[in-house]
């Protein structure tokens, strides 16, 4: 499987004319992007707004975020089991309007008011201390605003904010389908030299069954009580790996975006044939509701890495869960006993001033650890000059149940706040030292 | 730069007073550099002065430690000190230990910066580990005092440095013994970049760094069975987020520091009254729609009935469990206790959640 990976940066965004890609910059027509998002009866009102790195924006509400790729070759299409039929995907050709994303802040109203199934939002900041710990200030931002009409279900509300920004970013990035790339990589795990240490991607995400949507779909599955399941690392960059977009916040669920552009995954092909040889990606659900479900996860993984003949495994998780960590701990140590070396990356925990433990769980074959940061640590927000987002902007909750919090002035809050806040997987060169 | 006065804490071995024959003697202070302190002002090259030294017999400190720090903090305060150096101790149990206390009291006290040296075997280290304050540093040094020259350099190259206000960065860098509080850093290499440098390290056998060491967690005992269940008093503990109605007590989604107990007198099942529920750790539709599954009053109440075990405590105690410090928990635990010993509660069913 070979996937050419073409790059069409985005230096600016414009609502004029037509929609349009021409020498970085993208115009965009509101009316006919509005028109596109409102053949969904299931959203009541549409707009957009644009947020460009270093300017004093605060954009709210936001619940999930996308890159505008396209597939202009190979089979299947880029969301695949979303925007088409469910088709392998990974192979071909695909175009990437990068440096700029689809952000979407929709407001509809909750039936499940609090607790982990409940829609939550986020925050993303252009400017200012927050900015340094989110990809999203870094990315001019299209920001897609939605207001959902009244007595959608919860998975309905998934749906309709999942549609809408992937066929806005689908119409986005159709305007390069023409147009000569600025430059092209190519990702393909092919036949390499057998002295290369073999490593395995174990990706640990957190999902919960019994919820609308578990938190992760691949291919538009959401992914409930399964086992691990091998899968090509090329296939999330066609976008085959999509969070719920209900739930964008708390910086506790890599959105969609992410899912796209994973920084391990990135690391890891374009490694492979140079000091590696990567095998794929052990996409391993966790949180499992008994110590034998976390067992028996644990196991399987271990067990796919080692029927792949894996020297060694990457493992990751998301999720601030201490339940969820449990499961990927055990995996670690099940790899370790079955000859799999490991390296776990992963946020520490620690408390407000660090002093407090950095894991809840620990086993003795985790020798190789790597930090990216404390999602404990609280950082004060400065007060925007101006506030984006769907609805009143006034008054913005982000976890239901939880305080309010008003975004137009200072406050206090954590990184999980932020959209992309806490670094799952080593995006950031953030990390923890110890005085 | 002017000299910055600083005080020099030593024993009464190294105050030149004698070894254990002379551990009883009391706290003496003396305006000028003795002992250690001479040689580490020399090595300071001006950067400081040591305006007074205090010496001590180890077990004199030991025996009085309130009363020497007090007049400690009465002497820095006279001579208006900017720092407080002791030691080093090397291996030695009680001067490691006197040094640490000290350490921390001025810098507590007078929010000055304090430098030792000691063993990383020193029983001191410890303490140091559990006051984990910003403002106090430890160098390692040998067990044995012939490496006092070394230890000497490196504190007063250290306390050069905090002199002038220089930031001090993370401990494997500049080489203190860790407190152990951790903080946030940018370096050069993305996460996932190191992580894989250090898988490659780890299957080549080359040697790495782990950026978080293991630690060992305490084990929880299990407590012995209760030996007479049948007049036991039982009480019910939940952290699935079960609170009185409308919150009034003001616990939130995750990250709590209290608890409260709520009554349940004369009911046969959580479904009785209305409840509510805050925890962002699960769904918490089916917990809203039977609150016995996070406090089980009904099965509670058949087996009361049955008379499997004696009573069951009219209230029960609550903390929504999720995302909570270990040491928020524990304090909470410790409260909860003292009420339920305080109410001759025998046994405890917790429920997970």
């Amino acid at each position: 499987m070979r996937l050419e990976l073409a790059n069409f940066p985005v230096k600016d965004v414009r609502f004029d004319g037509r929609t349009n890609y021409h020498g970085g910059v993208l115009e965009i027509n509101r009316e006919e992007l509005v028109a596109l998002v409102l053949e969904d009866r299931k959203v009541v009102s549409a707009n957009f707004d644009v947020a460009v790195p270093g300017e004093q924006t605060r954009i709210v509400r936001v619940r999930d975020v996308v890159e505008p790729r396209l597939k202009v070759s190979g089979t299947g299409c880029v969301f695949p089991g979303i925007l088409g039929p469910v088709e392998t995907v990974g192979q071909g050709r695909t175009h990437r309007l990068s440096g700029v994303t689809v952000m979407t802040s929709a407001e509809y109203k909750l039936t499940i008011l609090e607790g982990n199934a409940a829609g939550r939002t986020a925050l993303v900041d252009m400017w200012g201390p927050a900015a340094q710990l989110t990809p999203f200030a870094s990315t001019i931002n299209i920001v897609l605003m939605l207001k959902l009409r009244d007595g959608v279900s919860e998975l309905e509300a998934h749906a309709a904010i999942q549609s809408a920004e992937l066929r806005v970013a689908q119409r986005l990035a159709e305007t390069t389908r023409e147009r000569a790339a600025e430059d092209v990589e190519v990702f393909e795990l092919f036949e390499t030299d057998p002295s290369l240490p073999r490593v395995v991607y174990i990706l640990g995400c957190r999902t919960t069954w019994h919820e609308p949507h578990s938190g992760v779909a691949l291919y538009g599955l959401p992914i409930r009580e399964s086992l691990p399941t091998l899968v090509h690392p090329n296939e999330f960059l066609d976008g085959a790996a999509t969070s719920d977009a209900r739930r964008g916040g708390k910086g506790t669920f890599p959105c969609t975006w992410e899912w796209m552009n994973h920084p391990v995954l990135l690391r890891l092909l374009r490694e492979h044939g140079k000091r590696l040889n990567f095998l794929g990606v052990i996409l391993q659900r966790t949180r499992f509701e008994s110590d034998f479900g976390k067992q028996v996860t644990a196991a399987c993984a271990s067990q796919m890495a080692r029927l792949l003949k894996a020297d060694g495994a990457v493992i990751t998780r998301t999720g601030p869960s201490g339940n969820n960590f449990i499961d990927v701990m055990l995996t670690v140590q099940a790899c370790e006993r079955k000859g799999v070396k490991t390296v776990f990356l992963t946020p520490e925990w620690g408390g407000r001033e660090g002093t407090e433990l950095p894991l809840v769980f620990y086993v003795p074959e985790a020798s190789a650890m790597v930090t990216t940061g404390s999602l404990d640590r609280v950082i004060t927000f400065p007060a925007p000059a101006k506030v984006i987002g769907a609805g009143d902007t006034q008054i913005v909750e982000i976890t239901p149940g939880d305080p309010l919090i008003s975004p137009s002035t200072s406050f206090v809050g954590d990184k999980g706040y932020l959209q992309g806040g806490i670094d799952w997987w080593g995006g950031t060169r953030h990390t923890c030292q110890v005085y | 730069m002017a000299l910055r006065r600083i005080m020099y804490y030593v024993n009464q071995f190294f105050g030149g007073i004698g070894g254990e024959d002379k551990a009883d003697v009391p706290i003496t202070f003396r305006e000028e550099a003795v002992g250690p302190a001479r040689r580490f002002q020399e090595l300071c090259q001006g950067s400081l002065e040591v305006a007074v030294t205090a010496y001590c017999g180890d077990n004199y400190f030991a025996e009085h430690e309130s009363d020497v720090l007090a007049s400690i903090l009465e002497v820095a305060r006279k001579y208006h000190v900017g720092m407080l150096v002791a030691g080093p101790a090397f291996g030695a149990g009680r001067y490691g230990f006197a040094c640490v206390e000290i350490c921390h009291f001025l810098n507590i006290s007078l929010n000055i910066p304090c430098i030792s040296g000691m063993s990383v075997e020193s029983p001191g280290v410890e303490l140091y580990k559990q006051y984990k304050d910003k403002g106090v540093f430890l160098i390692p040094t040998s067990e044995a005092v012939s490496g006092m020259g070394e230890a000497l350099s490196k504190m007063a190259r250290l306390a050069s440095r905090v002199v002038k206000g220089e930031t001090i960065g993370a401990a494997p860098g500049e080489g203190y013994i860790p407190r152990g509080f951790r903080l946030d850093a940018v370096v050069d290499k993305c996460g996932a970049e190191r992580a894989v440098d250090i898988l490659l390290d780890k299957l080549a056998g080359r040697a790495f760094a782990t950026e978080i060491p293991i630690e060992t967690l305490e084990g929880i005992p299990v407590a012995p069975p209760i030996a007479n269940l049948k007049d036991a008093r039982l009480a019910l503990v939940s952290t699935a987020g079960v609170v009185a109605c409308g919150n009034p007590d003001g616990f939130k989604t995750y990250g709590n520091t209290q608890w409260r107990k709520y009554s349940f007198d004369k009911m046969n099942s959580m479904k009785d009254a209305s409840w509510d529920v805050y925890h962002g750790g699960y769904n918490t539709v089916f917990m809203h729609e039977n609150p016995n599954y996070g406090v089980p009053l009904d099965v509670c109440r058949e087996i009361e009935k049955e008379k499997a075990f004696g009573k069951l405590y009219p209230f029960f105690y609550s903390t929504p469990g999720n995302m909570a410090l270990i040491s928020a928990m524990q304090a909470i635990s410790r409260e909860i206790l003292k009420d339920m010993k305080a109410e001759g509660i025998d046994g405890v069913l917790l429920v997970s959640t």
